[in-house]
């Protein structure tokens, strides 16, 4: 068992970091990467912070654990609406939970989709919760009142909150950028610290955090932080500034990551994840619009159009007070899930709905580039395989640039932006170094699930048997790889003298799993 | 109405106004709101005790932990004409549970 880090980069790609690394800005990072293993990391089926990070910290898959959006979309009798997705919307335990039921103690900072705060055996301050409700938020509360009597700690710059999320993936206007980019870093450091407070005065096994401004200034500056990009537009003295600042900010982001590292000492192990990636997207895919047009959905007469580049209706107005849900049979309600509902009776007539639907956007092109805007269509069934897929959206795109649908009425079914800007990718950043960590190792892309049996088993926890994900026994040297903990399910952890044959059955059948793995990776004669 | 169904709704709207002031006091205590008086049925959620629309989302998640439901038709209370109402009092939020949570009906 090693004391374990776990550093959660929202959004961070290699793309970015790779570059940083390589013109000195990361160091600490690119230390990591020679000291340790990095790989890229698929997300979920949708890369979206709330069902990603739900994944990592559960080890299942959006089917199973019930998160599909930042919001929980209910249908009621005469339209639908949605709510805040919360921590008793999650259907299986965090790791948080589960190790805590073997007296092990955590330190969470940050995930979303954690408030209200579970009574974890340590400490929470979940992520995305305003500022005025910060001290119900975390537990124990009395951590807010210990936190507010320390200098190094502003309270009050900890959070972001949903309208400063919707901000930053609109359109930023261009006076706006240094104050948001400042902003974060701020808020890491302010994470930092309460990290550093909490490592120091607390007894930890599993310390965690999220620093999210990477996802916040990559989608409002992504033209800014991309190379190749930025050297093709960025000649004004206000392109410098605001690229310079974005430099800084992952400059002093490197340096919170060596505080924590260094903190932490050199026999924890250090993991970094991020919950999907990051890639450029110039265009916009209007969907409510070509549904629209395809009769599938009405507008109210009195619905805006919205202005350019917005994917989101402003404020907290809902798009679904927009639809003459009279004529309305499907619909999207927010931009990150691009998923669509359809409303229909029975289950032949939304079969044959959504494959007439699936069918037809895969023909819709960029008149400006004749390209096809959609990838792929997925069934909920597809998409979210799993006991709680009828909660997701019935149908769920693919962008070709990943990027997110808008749900905004637009005169256009597609659009150019004006300014490329940075939406998700599939592919995110997973690195791990410590004890018992191989060195300087590449390996093969994860998967967001693999994630979390590679904590519980650098913890020296059994792996749930019903985990989604793999051990990815290839980072870790073979001495600290060929002794998989044994599968078991969560929530039904034995202590070691308890487990039956049954579970000792199949942990020698993992074992020799594990052994023929590794003489195929050449770790073993 | 029976006199007996009578006192049980009277009860019920006395325990869901308790849960409701309860979520509301813990909710503001540290808040800055000018608002020195007692929250009762009459106070105004806006007006007195400075809530926002992000406030309103916060207080939906309380109550649903608080009462143990999840799919109350919120919208029927909050939303006119596809904006947040301006005002919303306390009696008008509890008037709402008294409905709802005596249909049992929920999304």
């Amino acid at each position: 068992m090693s004391r374990t880090l776990l550093l959660g980069l929202d959004g961070a790609t290699f793309t970015v970091l790779d570059a940083l690394m390589e013109q000195g800005l990361m160091p600490t990072l690119r230390r990591l990467c020679e000291a340790g293993v990095r790989a890229g990391l698929q997300s979920t089926v949708t890369p979206l912070t709330p069902l990603a990070w739900t994944s990592l910290l559960t080890g299942r898959s959006p089917g199973h654990h019930g998160i599909f959006d930042f919001v929980r979309v209910e249908q009621l009798a005469y339209h639908p609406h949605f709510r805040l997705a919360t921590s008793s919307d999650i259907r299986c335990p965090t790791i948080y939970s589960l190790i805590g039921e073997r007296g092990l103690r955590s330190l969470s900072l940050n995930f979303p989709v954690m408030f209200p705060p579970q009574p974890i055996n340590g400490f929470m301050i979940p992520g995305f919760v305003p500022h005025r409700h910060l001290k119900r938020a975390m537990h124990p509360r009395s951590l807010y009142d210990r936190l507010s009597a320390i200098p190094e700690v502003s309270l009050k710059e900890l959070p972001v909150d949903f309208e400063d999320e919707r901000r930053s993936v609109q359109v930023l206007a261009p006076e706006r950028h240094e104050e948001w980019i400042r902003f974060h870093i701020r808020r890491e450091r302010q994470w930092s610290n309460v990290l550093h407070h909490l490592m120091t005065t607390e007894p930890w096994d599993l310390a965690s955090v999220v620093f999210d401004g990477v996802d916040k200034l990559q989608h409002a500056c992504w033209r800014f932080i991309d190379d190749g990009l930025f050297a093709s537009f960025g000649a004004s003295p206000w392109a410098r500034s605001v690229r310079e600042l974005c430099l800084d900010y992952f400059r002093q982001l490197d340096e919170l990551i060596a505080r924590a590292v260094e903190l932490a000492g050199s026999e924890t192990r250090v993991f970094l994840a991020s919950d999907h990636g990051f890639g450029p997207s110039d265009e916009i895919f209007y969907v409510n619009t070509w549904l629209a047009q395809q009769g599938h959905l009405a507008w109210k007469d009195d619905a805006p159009v919205a202005p350019e580049g917005y994917i989101n209706t402003e404020g907290m107005k809902a798009a679904a007070f927009l639809f003459d849900w009279s004529r309305t049979r499907a619909y999207t309600l927010t931009p990150g899930s691009n998923g669509i509902y359809l409303r229909t009776d029975g289950a032949a007539e939304r079969a044959q709905l959504a494959r007439q639907i699936a069918g037809d956007l895969l023909q819709v092109t960029n008149p400006a580039t004749g390209e096809r805007v959609v990838r792929r269509v997925m069934t909920r069934e597809e998409a979210f395989p799993g006991p709680h897929s009828h909660l997701a959206a019935d149908l769920t795109l693919v962008l070709r640039d990943f990027g997110f649908v808008s749900v905004t009425r637009s005169e256009a079914i597609v659009r150019t932006r004006r300014d490329v800007a940075g939406v998700h990718n599939p592919r995110g950043i997973f690195i791990a170094a410590g004890p018992g960590i191989r060195r300087g190792e590449t390996v093969n892309d994860l998967s967001i699930l693999d994630v979390t049996p590679a904590l519980m088993h650098s913890l020296g926890e059994p792996v749930p048997q019903e985990f989604d994900g793999r051990l990815p026994v290839e980072i870790f040297e073979p001495a600290h790889a060929v002794r998989p903990a044994a599968a078991v399910p969560a929530r039904r952890i034995h202590a070691p003298d308890e487990v039956p044959a049954e579970a000792a059955a199949m942990d020698a059948e993992g074992e020799a799993t594990v052994m023929q793995r590794l003489r195929a990776l050449g770790y073993l004669e | 109405m029976d006199e007996q169904a009578a006192s049980t709704d009277n009860n019920d709207s006395g325990r869901i106004l308790d849960g409701l002031l309860e979520i509301l006091e813990d909710m503001i205590k540290d808040w800055d709101t000018g608002f020195s008086g007692r929250i009762g049925p009459a106070t105004s959620l806006m007006n007195n005790l400075t809530f926002e629309s992000i406030d309103i989302v916060m207080l939906i998640v309380a109550i649903e932990e608080r009462f143990g439901r999840k799919g109350l038709p919120f919208e029927q209370l909050l939303m006119l004409d596809g904006h947040y109402v301006d005002d919303l009092k306390v009696s008008q939020i509890v008037q709402f549970l008294e409905r709802e949570l005596r249909s049992g009906t929920t999304a």
